[in-house]
């Protein structure tokens, strides 16, 4: 069955105005009046569209035009130029029916009340979102079990650890059951503990709740284990948008072969492979993919030196995507 | 539609300010010792000058004239431009227009919510220390309705000035200094600081056509029988046409606002 896009995005554009402004009131009187500035584009020209019940993984380097793609999304800022439908709404024009059924965090930005313990928020939440009594608790119940939250309901948010703060962020934005789930950076700081309660909690509302998620980050271990498909945007273009299988397919060309001798085979000489030998037992073959398969490789190997052991390896997704950002970095 | 997501902000920001009790201490303290400042200043004037009436008003009038005007002052304030260029600067605006809210209806109720405990707390402290110490005295309960309608149209009226002169916050920087400085120039024009009634005509005249005055000199005068029944009810209909333009000039200004805005901070 074909499911229906979520999110469809057209030929979306975005320009900042960066002021030049001085400090002090004198020159921000001025600047009131008269103002330099430089224009940058954040976005360029983008367009793609998302399914109902993905996860999609949005990465690029810093600066790249994340944060400018989710505040469109989100109908915080306005689209200069191009399309956007999320749930059938225009974000920015219909902003105020639309932003009900989505869920948004921003890993750098607390939408928690710092004074007060969380679950005053969430009461907050409540009424905002209109959520009935019985949805609220069950919801919440559920939520502080999944997440391993110790305490809502009498600590301080600015008291809370920033692991079990960011736990509790995530509840305040899916309280309301979101039908699409936006996370700008989510994961940013925290340990691997808190790491992974979030992804579980992830993967099981989307599972659950069937719940769309489009997540930036820049943990490639977020993206592996949790994205059916990613886009990668770098200067406000997209440069590559598709699964992890089909990343790897396009970008990776070698693969390598960790190899252990039994005897010393004095030179290693292989057709298509560059050998890099570390001291008299060992080697890193690297196979070039486009010329030859790891298989013919492997047996040759085997026929020609007493090997002990061997360890086949491929690039990891961080160091292809790195190698996908120095690239673009050079063009 | 509902206003209950709403007024839930009164209450939750009734917690958040009486978690800062300090201020709340702080404010018990400073309003009867600045009620207290300006009585002996107004006494020593009149004294000084041995009239009965300056500006006016009878010296009686002039004492509750200053009083109210301290508790007005205080009970009035808003910081909605201030916690606008805050959240401005912060980037968590952003987190404001994620919401199924009007940012307008959110800061107003919050408003409400952080003066409740002075409402309920400084005010009348401040109130009965005034009718013990310096013999302040209710006029007429039709003056003292009135006037009670007429301060309600004043924090609309102040919440909306606030809103609006608060849009520079999002051409500026550091807005806090346009704040101030906006604070200190309608506390002046508003007779927070001296009765506008003890000004030169022409600047009184002036006045009128401003919205200034209706913050806080109009309730008060109201209050102390400064003013004939009909000029009451003249004023209070000037405030609330006051209130109605600039609620739509918010609305407008708003809007142009949110759509240049560029969501500072990532
Ligand atoms: N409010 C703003 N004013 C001016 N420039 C901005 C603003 N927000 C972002 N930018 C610029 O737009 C580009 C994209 O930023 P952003 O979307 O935040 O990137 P990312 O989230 O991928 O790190 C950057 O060059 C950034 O400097
Ligand atoms: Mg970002």
């Amino acid at each position: 069955m074909q499911k229906e896009n979520i999110i469809e995005v057209r030929g979306l554009k975005k320009t900042f105005k960066k002021y030049e402004r001085g400090a002090g009131l004198k020159s921000a009187l001025k600047s009131v009046f008269k103002r330099k500035y430089k224009t940058v584009e954040a976005v360029k020209d983008i367009s793609f569209s998302v399914k109902k019940g993905e996860i999609l993984g949005y990465l690029g380097p810093n600066g790249a035009g994340k944060s400018t793609v989710i505040k469109m999304l989100t109908g915080v800022l306005y689209p200069e130029k191009g399309e956007i439908r999320c749930l059938n709404y225009a974000p920015w024009d219909e902003r105020e029916k639309y932003v009900k059924n989505i869920g948004v965090v921003f890993g750098q930005k607390s939408s928690l009340w710092w004074e007060l313990p969380p679950v005053d928020t969430y009461k907050l939440y409540k009424e905002m979102y209109e959520i009935s009594d019985y949805k609220f608790n069950k919801n919440l119940k559920y939520m502080i079990k999944l997440l391993d939250i110790k305490d809502v309901s009498k600590t301080p948010v600015l008291k809370l650890s920033l692991g079990q703060r960011m736990r509790c962020e995530f509840i305040s934005s899916v309280l309301h059951e979101p039908k699409i789930l936006f996370l700008d950076e989510p994961t940013i700081g925290l340990d691997i503990f808190a790491k992974e309660k979030i992804r579980q909690f992830i993967k099981k509302i989307n599972r659950e709740k069937g719940t769309t998620v489009i997540l930036t980050t820049h943990d490639i271990s977020d993206v592996e284990e949790l994205c059916d498909r990613i886009i990668i945007i770098d200067k406000g273009e997209h440069i590559f948008e598709g699964t992890i299988q089909e990343l790897k397919n396009k970008y990776v060309c070698e693969k390598k072969i960790y190899v252990e001798f039994d005897e010393k085979p004095g030179r290693i000489k292989l057709s298509d492979c560059r050998v890099i030998r570390y001291d008299a037992w060992s080697a890193d073959v690297f196979v070039d993919l486009k010329k030859r398969k790891v298989k013919e490789v492997v047996s040759e190997l085997f026929r020609k030196y007493y090997i002990s052991d061997i360890t086949i390896s491929e690039e990891s997704v961080e160091n292809i995507i790195k190698r996908i950002y120095l690239e673009a970095e050079k063009k | 539609m509902g206003i209950k997501k709403y007024t839930a902000y009164i209450g939750i920001e009734f917690k958040h300010s009486i978690s800062h009790r300090s201020l709340l201490i702080a404010k018990i303290v400073a309003i009867p010792l600045s009620i207290f400042v300006m009585v002996a200043i107004w006494n020593a004037i009149y004294l000084n000058n041995d009239a009965e009436i300056i500006g006016y008003f009878t010296k009686e009038q002039m004492v509750n004239y200053s009083i109210l005007s301290v508790i007005g002052s205080y009970l009035l304030a808003n910081r909605s431009d201030m916690e606008l260029g805050r959240i401005i600067r912060n980037g968590k605006l952003t987190n404001e227009l994620i919401r199924p809210n009007q940012y307008y209806l959110v800061q107003f109720f919050k408003s409400l919510g952080f003066r409740t405990a002075d409402f309920v707390v400084a005010a009348p402290i401040s109130i009965a220390l005034g009718v013990i110490f310096f013999g302040f005295k209710q006029y007429d309960y039709v003056f003292t309705l009135m006037s009670v309608l007429s301060f309600s149209l004043s924090f609309l009226l102040i919440f909306l000035f606030n809103m609006i002169f608060g849009l520079i916050a999002f051409k500026v920087i550091d807005y806090d200094n346009f704040g101030w400085l906006k604070n200190t120039l309608v506390s002046f024009f508003s007779g927070g600081i001296i009765s506008l009634s003890v000004f030169p005509l022409f600047f009184q005249n002036t006045m009128m056509f401003l919205p200034f005055q209706h913050m806080l000199y109009t309730p008060i005068r109201i209050f102390v029988g400064g003013y004939v029944l009909e000029q009451c009810i003249l004023f209070i209909f000037v405030q609330a046409i006051w209130v109605v333009s600039m609620f739509f000039i918010m609305k407008f200004g708003w809007k142009m606002a949110v759509k240049n805005f560029s969501g500072v901070g990532t």
